[in-house]
């Protein structure tokens, strides 16, 4: 799984560089447009990571020249967000699109999304150490006692459950399960998960439920 | 006509009367020259004719041509100027006396015949050598009882008149000139005294800089069609003072705003940094750190947000959405939070049908914002009230919730961003003040408008959104 960053800024570029190794992928870093093209037409990447804001050659160049050859998915980072521009770079064959400042933990989501698209299929049943989740007929156990959740509530669980050992931002949270698609500077995520552990986590000695400090959360059987 | 744009009023205004003043003028003098000349020329055709009727009389009386013949000087010397002619001949023949000092020859004409009395039309147009107009006849007379015919043929030479006229043609040129060269200077110092006001118009506009806006001109003195122009500036400076105290305002806001979160961030990492710590403070140094971080990215975000929505131009794209179902999913979302301080929500959309034109992501913002602050600033325990009205005009949403008093004056200024309400209540970390000038910002751009009103006897705080159809 090799990743290709092309950002001119330094420190940037370094950071995206350690947070994805950690995150476990191998990552080639460029430092400027034509270093960046170069790399990517000789070597096969399997997802390009690319600053539009470069001196020189700018990612709009850069993905022309790209798509001409190459069909890895490509994510652009900008500092632009007005809406012309966004719909320039998915059109010209960007998969996805991150506005500066953006965050890391969204940014590896977003990697993983577009790595494993139309691959995965959701399960009916989740099976995790001694919870069940079954979404067809809306029920959730733990030891095979029945636990009753809101609909928000069972949305909550299913969306962390879907995506466990993953940790969840908060405004991926929100937007999954409430669809509220912008930052509204409120806690009603922590909240809302603050309630699921009361009925899902503190009656029973494991925990599943995981805050990742200044992330989100995580659904994991052992964090 | 480049050279016309160049000139200044005064120039233009000057060169305007006088050729005008020219105009005029020259036609009055031409006018007066040619009826000068018509009442001459008129009085010399008389004169002519009456000189050849009284020759005509003089020969019916006199006996015979031979006595004509023989007395030629008498005739030559008879009546007349010098210049003018006087030919006297039986027919076909040679004159018997010819005086014509010019040596000028007759015009064709027709004699006027006997028994018929000279009239204004028997007249010819003829010209001297020199230029000079002539006016020439030509009639038959009878001489005493023999019956004997003479033609006389008589010029009236206008020398004389012409130089009458001459003389008179210069005058009108030379009056003409000197009244065009009068008006030109008169009127140009009489515009250049009355553009005065014009002149310290510009000079008071001139001094008029960022520095010093509160500068107006003065409107007082004015004459009144500049009075208007000196008043339409002056609002404009009112507008545009206005436009820039709050832009200043903002940017003094802005960067206290800013500076909060950056002096924390500066802080909490020196003390830190001051000496080695356990694994479990950096950590938590470094969450505290990213929620300010949060914070400084969606102060920018909101800020960037308004920009874009202040900039023209910017379009908005709507849609028909159904207020029960936005709303529902609102209230979803916020009621966790209203519970945490024991308040809920009672929404009364006014049916199913309710449709609201408005971009969606949009709508959501503003009606947040609106929740957030209903359950942060509302009494705890209390209802919020969330009703929504559709209308052929449009939507109502109306929000009510019980809080502490707000001042008429708190009400005017709640929109302004960066406005706090109590800025002791209202922790730092929750908002910045832009919440609300957000949603005045898209409700406007929407066309709409927003309203609070303060009710004192229910100690609750009404906001009113309006958006239309």
């Amino acid at each position: 799984m090799t990743i290709l960053v092309i950002e001119d800024d330094q420190k940037t570029g370094d950071y995206l560089k350690k947070g994805l190794r950690e995150s476990g992928y191998a990552v080639d870093l460029a430092r400027n447009g034509i270093d960046g093209l170069h790399l990517a037409m000789e070597q096969s990447y399997e997802l390009v990571i690319l600053d539009v804001m470069m001196p020189g050659l700018d990612g709009w160049t850069v993905m022309q020249s790209l798509r001409s050859k190459q069909d890895m998915p490509v994510i652009f980072l900008t500092a632009r967000d007005h809406v012309d521009d966004r719909i320039r770079g998915l059109q010209l064959g960007a998969d996805d699109y991150l506005v500066k400042p953006f965050s890391f933990t969204e940014l590896v989501l977003r990697i993983r999304t577009l790595l494993r698209r139309g691959v995965r299929r959701d399960a009916d049943i989740y099976q995790v150490a001694d919870l069940q989740l079954d979404t067809v007929r809306h029920k959730i156990t733990r030891q095979n006692l029945p636990i009753a959740l809101t609909s928000k509530e069972f949305m909550l669980l299913h969306l962390l459950i879907k995506h466990q050992g993953e940790a969840l931002s908060r405004t991926i949270i929100a937007s999954q399960v409430w669809d509220m698609n912008f930052d509204s500077d409120t806690n009603v995520v922590d909240v809302a998960v603050k309630r699921l552990r009361a009925k899902l986590d503190a009656p029973f000695e494991k925990k599943l439920i995981h805050t990742v400090r200044g992330v989100g959360y995580m659904f994991a059987e052992n964090p | 006509m480049n050279f016309w744009h160049a000139w200044s009023l005064t120039r233009r205004a000057t060169t305007l009367f006088s050729v005008l003043v020219f105009v005029i003028m020259s036609s009055l003098g031409m006018y007066l020259y040619t009826s000068a000349r018509q009442a001459l020329e008129q009085r010399a055709d008389y004169t002519l004719i009456g000189r050849v009727e009284h020759f005509r009389t003089l020969f019916r009386d006199l006996y015979n041509i031979q006595q004509m013949e023989a007395h030629p000087t008498l005739f030559e010397s008879m009546l007349g100027n010098e210049q003018d002619v006087r030919i006297f001949r039986r027919l076909g023949d040679t004159p018997f006396i010819n005086v014509n000092p010019g040596a000028m020859s007759p015009p064709a004409m027709k004699p006027v015949e006997l028994g018929v009395p000279l009239t204004l039309e028997a007249l010819r147009e003829g010209k001297r050598d020199d230029g000079v107009r002539v006016r020439w006849v030509a009639a038959l007379a009878e001489v005493g009882d023999h019956k004997d015919k003479v033609e006389i043929i008589a010029a009236y030479v206008m020398t004389q008149e012409s130089g009458v006229l001459s003389t008179y043609l210069l005058r009108v040129i030379a009056a003409v000139a000197l009244t065009v060269l009068l008006t030109s200077v008169l009127s140009y110092l009489i515009l250049r005294r009355g553009l005065l006001p014009v002149a310290t118009m510009s000079r008071q506009a001139g001094q008029i800089s960022p520095k010093n806006l509160s500068l107006r001109l003065s409107a007082t003195d004015m004459p009144p069609d500049l009075h208007k122009l000196a008043l339409a500036c002056n609002d404009m400076l009112d507008r545009l003072e206005a436009g820039f105290r709050q832009l200043s305002q903002f940017s003094s806001d802005l960067a206290h705003e800013l500076r909060t979160p950056v002096n924390i961030l500066m802080g909490q990492t020196q003390v830190a940094l001051a000496q080695a710590r356990e694994l479990e403070e950096y950590e938590s140094l470094l969450e505290s750190n990213l929620e300010e971080y949060a914070r400084l990215a969606r102060i920018i975000e909101n800020i960037l947000f308004l920009a874009h929505i202040d900039h023209a131009g910017f379009v908005v794209e709507k849609e028909p959405l159904s207020m029960a179902a936005e709303m529902g999913k609102l209230i979803d979302y916020f009621d966790i939070l209203a519970q945490e301080r024991d308040m809920h929500f009672a929404v009364d959309v006014g049916g199913i049908d309710g449709m609201v034109y408005a971009n969606p992501l949009m709508l959501q913002r503003a009606l947040s914002n609106l929740f957030i602050n209903a359950i942060r600033h509302g009494q705890a325990g209390t209802v919020i009230q969330v009703k929504a009205i559709a209308s052929t005009e449009g939507v109502s949403i109306s929000i009510v919730n019980q809080c502490a008093a707000i001042e008429p004056l708190q009400l005017d200024k709640m929109f302004d961003r960066f406005y706090r309400g109590d800025s002791a209540r209202s922790s730092h970390t929750e908002s910045n003040g832009l919440g609300l000038s957000i949603v005045k910002a898209i409700v406007d751009l929407h066309g709409g408008h927003v309203s609070a009103s303060y009710n004192k006897a229910e100690q609750a705080i009404a906001l009113d959104l309006f958006f239309p159809g």
